[in-house]
């Protein structure tokens, strides 16, 4: 909850991922519950019938088809042109959107932090597996010489080779300031470039609310994945006495005088905000999901996101 | 309510209300933190304001219980009492009436009423604990208080103190008796106990003016004190009539017994009995007499009502056969078939005597030939033949020591001498006619200062010389020697003139027109009634009236006037009585085991008391017997009777007033009998309280 006084950064890959974490989750692959049709060949089996050695079925030839996928044996022993269907292979689109904004920059250990290595790993998975990973920072500090902007992305990522792309964009985006989510929810949405699986990683303590920017992105087809990143702080306050609350994102403040009934009022409070973004994800077919900052990331994706399919 | 230390209270309130205002108003100085955001805590802080009533009061509400603790703590530093102001002095004393009244059973509830004792003690004791205790701060704040119980007399039972605890042991330890009461001795009691003022810098004396504290007198009675107009309170103390009983009360009681032989035949014994009614109706009672403790007789008895403020009295005579010694009680009874008991008083419902086996009186008559005295003994029933002596066998009698053993001598106009002493009577009981013995010549007398008290004489007479002829003007028709003797005929033609000089302590019993005529000298060890003429030089022997006067002179010089017939006495007093001359090891026990004081004086006689209850009282010694007395287990026993036989303290209706010699009292003051009770504590608690709920409203206050 408490935003720290000097976080640490991670400046490379190596940072974000762990060899041992790199180990385990190089035989997974992203997978959506929904089929999107890809721009490239890729390495995922589609439900279309497509040009891969994988056969599906037959249907008789029409005039107009490919020749190439007639099937000869057949012809021969029953004289009626039949078509050979196969698997289509396609890309899957993956993007990878994390909170950047200074409330992400708090608790201990850093939400932040968290949200840079899941996004590391899952961006690790997509570029491992072919897929067209894109990654966006949503808020966060400008770089030097540039002018601040609601979003920053990278895009069209594909090959393992690209890691370090993503890595080095992962690693350039520092937290702070604060965040119009639907704003940027709707940049995110107008510049989408296919479907595919977005997973959203934020705390969702919008003061301004988040159900306006999630509605913008799950009616553009995406396959959204909501995850909830809140720190141990947050879920189980740690302060006590007379306080001065200061958000760090608008310098709004709430004196309170920590007691018993209060925090157990502040626990009642998050439980039913964190509900009701669950019942509002639920609604809408959005999977959504809570984690503690002090998780581990392969837990993360080994346990959350595999048991909901996200991952396989 | 009072305060007993108003300036600590207000000097804490100027420094602790403003302190408490300024330090309230001055804003808490929160820890500032950086949090991720406020979206969760405000919702928090929202809902719980929500949910609390009074939002809008709760900034102040704080305040409000922090201003009420302190204010409490400031009162309880003023140490308030209730009811203080109305108990005027610091000093107290508690007079508790013990006398026989309050043993009557009217107080409390109809039902199941106890004594006025008993209401009394309790009065005292809720009393005591209405006491303004020792403040915190200053020690002297506090009520003193003293007990005192009385009846005939007064006694400390609790000397000045504060601690309540031992007051209310004290008075929870007073008895009751059955003495009648005095206030009068209680108060000079109470007086004299009061501390004295000291004032060092004031040497002036001021007449009039009381050098002791005021004392506020607190006297739990039921007002029967008939020598009230005589207790003098200071000028300054209060008196505050605790009233016990009910005014309309009545009883029925025996107020007056006696028991006489009679004179023709002292086997014969008259028993009279007075009984008083102070119900508003007539009363029918009967009357039983027991002797030696068996019913001997049952008499009914009406009895008028009260009227005109006095109880109705109604006598009733028994006649017995008795020359032996006897216990004879009188009791009262509800008539057969009338319900409940006979009134709420019990103590005077019977009453006992002791009566003396008749005996005859051993007389010896000194003459030169008086006929006519020889005569006149010799008919009186009560005495033998009396042993006539000239003068000159009885001064061989004197010395001799035989003339000790005459129970009275009667000297006819002989002059005696007594170790070289003359006209002086030797020790023994003396009727002496036309003679005045233990004169003293008029010019020894030291000339008197009018304004000292005269000088004590002892028994001395001057003899003025001849008078010519007198009459009696008045006598002393209580004296039990001239009981029932009319003088109002009696013409004296010759008699010699007395004079009763000052300091002396001769009474005179009757004056004629010359001055004292028949006079009394007693010493402890005489006796003697003189006749300041010669009976033959008047008309009085051709008068009834010298028989009995003879017999009733005899009588009470012989039997120490009525000892010889009954042994009585009243609670509260001491009886002086001859014992054998070789009577040791007194003791007297009465009703109870109760054991009472017993002494030889130097005289011979021995006293015994005082009695604190009703009854028969036994004095045993070691010693031969006197005729009447009874020996058990080698000791000689003799009987008295203690009775109350006092139509004052018999009439229990309870006073609506006590009028003291300097003030009154009225019993509306005890009906509102103030309490006091320290409200420190109590404030102290409040206080407390209201800051353990601000506390807990503060843990559950959230202020935003």
């Amino acid at each position: 909850m408490l935003k720290a006084d000097a976080p640490t950064r991670p400046r490379g890959i190596e940072d974000l991922l762990s060899a041992d974490l790199l180990a385990r989750i190089g035989p997974l692959d992203v997978t959506s519950r929904r089929v999107f049709s890809g721009k490239l060949k890729g390495e995922r089996r589609s439900k279309r019938r497509g040009e891969s050695v994988e056969f599906a079925d037959h249907r008789p030839y029409v005039s107009g088809d490919d020749l190439r996928h007639i099937d000869w044996n057949l012809f021969a022993r029953l004289d009626i042109l039949f078509l050979k269907l196969f698997l289509e292979e396609e890309d899957l689109a993956l993007h990878l959107v994390f909170d950047a904004s200074a409330s992400s920059d708090c608790g201990s250990p850093s939400k932040f932090l968290f949200m840079q290595k899941a996004a590391m790993a899952l961006g690790y998975v997509g570029l491992t597996n072919l897929n067209r990973v894109a990654c966006t920072a949503i808020g966060g500090l400008p770089p030097k010489d540039q002018p601040p902007a609601l979003t920053r992305a990278i895009r069209d990522l594909r090959g393992r080779r690209r890691a370090i792309d993503l890595a080095q964009f992962i690693c350039s985006i520092e937290p702070g300031g604060s965040t119009d989510f639907r704003a940027a929810a709707e940049r995110i949405a107008l510049s989408r470039r296919g479907k595919g699986v977005m997973i959203l990683f934020s705390d969702f303590l919008f003061k301004e609310g988040y159900e306006a920017g999630l509605r913008l992105l799950v009616g553009r087809g995406y396959d959204l994945i909501v995850v909830q990143v809140l720190s141990p702080q947050e879920i189980n306050p740690t302060v006590a006495g007379d306080l001065k609350l200061k958000d760090v994102e608008d310098n709004d403040s709430a004196e309170v005088t920590i007691s018993a009934p209060l925090l157990k009022r502040y626990s009642q409070t998050l439980t039913a905000y964190t509900d009701r973004l669950r019942e509002f994800c639920g609604r809408r077919g959005i999977q959504s999901m809570l984690v503690r900052s002090d998780s581990p990331i392969d837990s993360l994706l080994l346990d959350s996101l595999r048991k909901r399919g996200v991952l396989r | 309510m009072t305060f007993l230390t108003p300036l600590y209270a207000a000097i804490a309130a100027a420094i602790a209300i403003p302190t408490l205002l300024i330090l309230y108003f001055l804003k808490l100085r929160r820890q500032e933190l950086e949090i991720s955001s406020t979206l969760l805590w405000k919702k928090a802080i929202q809902d719980l304001q929500a949910n609390a009533p009074f939002q809008k009061l709760r900034r102040n509400i704080l305040l409000l219980l922090q201003l009420l603790a302190l204010a409490a703590a400031i009162l309880a530093l003023g140490q308030p009492q209730f009811n203080a102001s109305s108990l005027v002095g610091q000093r107290h004393v508690i007079l508790i009436d013990r006398s026989a009244s309050m043993a009557t059973l009217d107080a409390g509830d109809e039902r199941s009423p106890i004594s006025r004792l008993d209401a009394a003690k309790d009065a005292a004791a809720s009393f005591v604990q209405g006491l303004r205790e020792p403040g915190l701060i200053d020690r002297d704040a506090g009520d003193l208080a003293m007990v005192i119980a009385f009846d005939r007399e007064a006694a400390v039972i609790q000397q000045f103190t504060g601690d309540k605890r031992k007051l209310e042991q004290a008075i929870r330890s007073i008895t009751p008796s059955d003495g009648p009461s005095n206030l009068e001795p209680a108060v000079r009691l109470a007086r004299a106990q009061a501390p004295k003022l000291f004032l060092p810098e004031d040497n002036l004396v001021i007449e009039g003016i009381s050098d002791r504290w005021p004392i506020s007198l607190q006297v739990f009675t039921d007002g029967r004190l008939p020598d009230a107009d005589r207790a003098t309170p200071g000028p300054s103390d209060t008196v505050v009539f605790h009233r016990l009983g009910k005014p309309d009360t009545g009883n029925l009681g025996v107020i007056a017994l006696r028991a006489d032989r009679e004179f023709d035949d002292p086997s014969k014994v008259s028993v009279f009995a007075a009984v008083q009614n102070t119900f508003p109706q007539p009363k029918r009672i009967d009357v039983q007499l027991s002797v030696d403790g068996v019913p001997a007789g049952i008499k009914e008895l009406t009895v008028p009502p009260l009227a005109d403020g006095r109880g109705g009295t109604q006598g009733i005579a028994f006649p017995l056969s008795r020359a032996e010694g006897a216990s004879i009680e009188v009791r009262l009874l509800q008539p057969p078939g009338s319900p409940g008991d006979l009134d709420s008083f019990s103590t005077d419902d019977r009453a006992t005597l002791v009566i003396q086996p008749a005996k005859s009186l051993r007389l010896a008559l000194v003459t030169s030939g008086n006929l006519l005295l020889r005569y006149a003994l010799e008919s009186l029933p009560q005495s033998g033949d009396p042993k006539v002596l000239s003068p000159a066998e009885y001064e061989a009698a004197l010395r001799s020591g035989q003339a000790f053993d005459f129970d009275v001598v009667v000297l006819d106009g002989i002059p005696v001498a007594w170790r070289d002493k003359k006209n002086t009577l030797p020790p023994g009981r003396y009727l002496v006619f036309n003679h005045l013995p233990n004169t003293i010549d008029p010019a020894s007398l030291p000339a008197r200062d009018p304004a000292t008290p005269p000088t004590p004489l002892g028994p001395v007479l001057i003899d003025r010389g001849p008078a010519g002829p007198s009459s009696v003007v008045s006598w002393r028709r209580d004296h039990r020697a001239l009981r029932s003797v009319n003088l109002d005929t009696l013409d004296i033609f010759e008699s010699r003139q007395i004079d009763i000089p000052e300091g002396s302590s001769v009474q005179s019993l009757a004056e004629s027109t010359a001055g004292p005529i028949i006079v009394e000298l007693s010493t402890s060890e005489t006796r003697a009634l003189v006749v300041g003429f010669d009976p033959a030089a008047s008309d009085w022997p051709q008068d009834l009236s010298f028989i009995i006067f003879l017999s009733y002179a005899t009588d009470y010089l012989g039997t120490g006037g009525g000892w010889a017939v009954v042994r009585s006495s009243q609670p509260g007093l001491t009886v002086s009585d001859r014992l054998p001359d070789n009577a040791s090891l007194l003791e007297c026990s009465g009703p109870g085991g109760i054991s009472v004081g017993a002494g030889l004086a130097s005289d011979g006689s021995a006293s015994f008391g005082p009695f604190p209850r009703v009854g028969i009282y036994t004095a045993s010694w070691r010693g031969s017997a006197a005729p009447g007395d009874r020996t058990r287990s080698g000791r000689v026993e003799r009987d008295f009777a203690v009775n109350l036989l006092d139509p004052v303290e018999s009439d229990v209706r309870s006073a609506e007033q006590i009028a003291l010699a300097t003030q009154e009292a009225s019993a509306s003051q005890a009906d509102a009998a103030s309490v006091v009770r320290s409200l420190w504590p109590w404030l102290l608690l409040a206080a407390l309280s209201v800051v353990v709920l601000e506390w807990y409203i503060y843990n559950r206050k959230v202020h935003v």
